[in-house]
């Protein structure tokens, strides 16, 4: 029997178990047909049972099979790295960078890499029953530090993920908070390489390009000595050209996300869409395949003229990842509507370029990091997103303790003026928001009206 | 730029900033002189955000070059260009070029400076050590030479137990609080913000067949460094050592509200250094408060 969706949209936490009973044997295949359905796929309740990760229960979710797929994909992470231990295969944790290093990493098949930064979620997934956030305070890693410390006190507790083989660190151009915590990590019994991109003013110049594309060389030299092999440009030419086929996907997929009226698929698998997009989960050919899935279905849906949010939503930019996944459904329950997202890794959904040699490709992108520029280009990715997508206001979302958010929030915000003249809220989300759901509710709404009131007007 | 650290200053700065910004950051944009053009290094991240609002503020762009964080020959040479670049735009705005043989008799003043500096050091008391540093920072070489030529300590270090000061950078508002320090028991011989003796101890080399701006930027890439840079050990083989040689009994480590790269290094500080430790985190003009003063004087307690 051919499996087909409901109509669209979202669920709780029990219907979406239910779903998953409903979850058929074979999955569409990328370019038509069908394959078996994948060995992650569990039900959400033992990710919330086995895994503690209880957050689950208090969210809505799309109540697409894509999206059962992507979380399962997402939440079952440590058992790919696990098994990629046991299998020989060495692992390399790769911090801040968000987008390049990994790309090395996956040049060879011997090698697996992810995000430790990622444990920032982990507070909020297991609503703080893990003791993370009091471990790294412990560590002197306090509240007045971004919630990325909880990757910290994950590598001190080694209860989270398998402690990687190498840890790869990307310094210069980068947030305080996460530049002392990498300076932590390198007192542990990990080998952990420093490589650096710097500052740059407005477009990267050739002497940042070579400069980056050397430090580069070093990673690469690093992950060969890891494999026992040298990664050479043709295995890096060859992940290249594969990883854009991943960012062509993603690059469809916002589109359809943030661009289709109404609403094809929720706030919350769009953020773990673009998320994949860093480092793919820890399994690049399967990321690919859940992309696939995630786009035709909104393909469908928008064909359909099928949506999860109502069509009259306020369309919204949102900068900055949100720690707390709650909030990115509150958001949408009081009539918000993702109009482009700027969450600090732009230049991971970019194109690379494939016409020159690999390192030098990798290292333009990597300095297309919003991070790594001035504050005014990144609020100019925002007023593009706006206009891209429509948006009729932008949500701040400052990430709290997190060096770039204490003046970040303010040049965005006078750059949207300046160029749009649309509203910017400015609101911080803090690892778990339960305490403060009832402020940023009414942040919200004080700025749906705000919306609502300038089409009125207009 | 040294800000005033003042409450007013950093009030002020923050109007134009964001709470959440460092204090030396606060006030370095709400000081009378940010609306004079900035030129400046992205040290940090919070740094060079507020570089780049003060240029905003101040109507012009401020020039800013990148530190690198690590210390590799490469990291050294496009330290090197980002210093030529600098040159570069500062000769724009001012319409003129820079005179090499004139930097290069100025990379000289500034040596036998930081020289004299260092002869006078372990005879100053830790307030008018900074406050020499502050001068040092400000003036022309030539004016500053002929200062030094005619300086005399007026006082020096008192009694007590002889203490190592690292963490955030001092600012004349960090004065009196040192003079405390000192009236307390515990004087400052050995100052290893980017304030202290960081700024003296070292010589910039000048072969003269060398360009003097590429002499200057390697002089300063090599200079005993910051905590910022990656890995830091170097810095702390630093304190340490410069603990060792001025008879240090103890550290205080004072981050300013809102900086991680000082804030956010105490255990390891602690560790590295090895001696009995005080972490201070103070705004701009709180240092010398009853609740600062309270700890200080029980730290001193268990040291007696």
């Amino acid at each position: 029997m051919i499996y087909s969706d409901p109509p669209a949209a979202k669920i709780d936490y029990e219907a979406w178990n239910a779903a998953f009973g409903r979850a058929p044997d074979a999955f569409p295949a990328p370019g038509g047909g069908t394959e078996p359905r994948p060995d992650y796929l569990t039900t959400p309740r033992c990710f919330v049972e086995l895994e503690g990760d209880s957050r689950l229960r208090s969210l809505r979710f799309d109540n697409s099979l894509a999206a059962l797929r992507l979380w399962s994909f997402l939440l079952s992470e440590n058992d790919r790295l696990a098994a990629a231990r046991r299998s020989g295969r060495k692992i390399i944790g790769v911090l801040k960078d968000l987008g390049t290093a990994p790309l090395i990493a996956y040049a060879v098949p011997e090698a697996v890499a992810f995000y430790p930064d990622g444990a920032w979620w982990i507070p909020c997934v297991m609503e703080m029953s893990e003791g993370l956030l009091r471990i790294a305070d412990a560590a002197g890693f306090g509240d007045e530090v971004c919630p990325v410390r909880a990757a910290l006190a994950a590598f001190l507790n080694r209860a989270h993920f398998p402690i990687p083989d190498l840890l790869v660190a990307a310094v210069g151009a980068c947030c305080d908070d996460m530049s002392c915590l990498m300076q932590r990590l390198a007192d542990l019994d990990v080998p952990l390489l420093w490589w650096e991109v710097p500052y740059r003013r407005g477009a990267a110049g050739p002497e940042a390009v070579a400069f980056v594309a050397g430090q580069l060389d070093r990673v690469r030299r690093a992950v060969g000595d890891l494999v026992g092999r040298a990664v050479t440009d043709d295995m890096l030419s060859d992940l290249i050209v594969r990883a854009n086929r991943i960012r062509v996907l993603l690059r469809r997929i916002r589109d359809l996300a943030y661009g289709v009226v109404p609403a094809p698929f929720p706030a919350l698998e769009t953020q773990i869409v673009e998320m994949l997009a860093i480092h793919f989960c820890s399994d690049f050919e399967e990321c690919g395949r859940v992309l696939e899935h995630v786009a035709s279905t909104l393909e469908r849906r928008a064909t359909a003229g099928e949506g999860v949010l109502a069509p009259d939503a306020c369309r919204v930019v949102w900068v900055n990842p949100v720690a707390d996944l709650r909030v990115m459904n509150l958001f949408e329950d009081l009539g918000g509507a993702l109009a482009g997202t700027e969450y600090l890794f732009r230049h991971a959904l970019v194109p690379i370029p494939e016409d020159r040699p690999p390192l030098v490709a990798l290292a333009e992108t990597a300095l297309r990091d919003p991070m790594t520029g001035p504050s005014e280009d990144r609020a100019a990715l925002v007023v593009e997103e706006a206009v891209r997508y429509r948006a009729e206001g932008v949500i701040v979302s400052a990430i709290p303790g997190a060096s770039h958010s204490a003046t970040e929030g303010l040049v965005i915000r006078r750059r949207v003026a300046r160029d749009l003249d649309i509203p910017v809220c400015e609101i911080t989300v803090p690892p778990l928001a339960d305490a403060s759901i009832g402020q940023l509710a009414t942040r919200f709404e004080g700025f749906f009206e705000i919306i609502r009131g300038r089409r009125r007007h207009v | 730029m040294i800000p005033p650290g003042t409450v007013a200053s950093e009030s002020r700065g923050e109007t134009l900033s964001g709470a959440g910004a460092c204090a030396w950051c606060k006030s370095g944009l709400g000081s009378d002189e940010a609306d004079r053009p900035w030129i400046g290094a992205a040290t940090c991240d919070q740094m060079r955000r507020a570089l780049e609002l003060a240029g905003r503020t101040a109507g012009r762009e401020a020039l800013i070059i990148h530190a690198p964080k690590t210390r590799s020959p490469e990291a050294e040479d496009y330290f090197v260009a980002e210093v030529r670049w600098l040159a570069g735009e500062m000769e724009k705005a001012a319409g003129g070029r820079l005179d090499r043989e004139e930097l290069r008799r100025a990379v000289v003043v500034r040596n036998e400076i930081r020289g004299r500096l260092r002869l006078l050091r372990e005879a100053l008391t830790g307030a008018d050590f900074s406050a020499l540093i502050y001068l040092e920072a400000r003036l022309p070489a030539g004016e500053m030479k002929a200062f030094l030529a005619s300086f005399r300590p007026v006082s020096s270090p008192a009694a007590g137990v002889p203490a190592l000061l690292a963490g955030s950078p001092l600012t004349p508002a960090d004065w009196p609080w040192l003079d405390d320090l000192e009236e307390m028991g515990l004087p400052v011989v050995a100052d290893a913000t980017c304030t202290g003796d960081r700024a003296i101890d070292f010589t910039v080399e000048a072969p003269a067949d060398e360009d003097p701006l590429e002499t200057l930027a390697r002089g300063y890439f090599r200079r005993p460094p910051c905590p910022f840079v990656r890995p830091n050990d170097e810095f702390y083989a630093y304190g340490a050592d410069l603990a060792r040689r001025r008879g240090a009994r103890a550290v205080i480590w004072r981050s300013l509200r809102g900086c991680d790269i000082h804030a956010l290094e105490p255990s390891r500080a602690a560790r590295l250094l090895g001696l009995p430790f005080l972490a201070l985190d103070t705004s701009c003009g709180d240092a010398s408060s009853p609740r600062v003063r309270t700890r200080v004087e029980a730290f001193l307690e268990g040291l007696r």
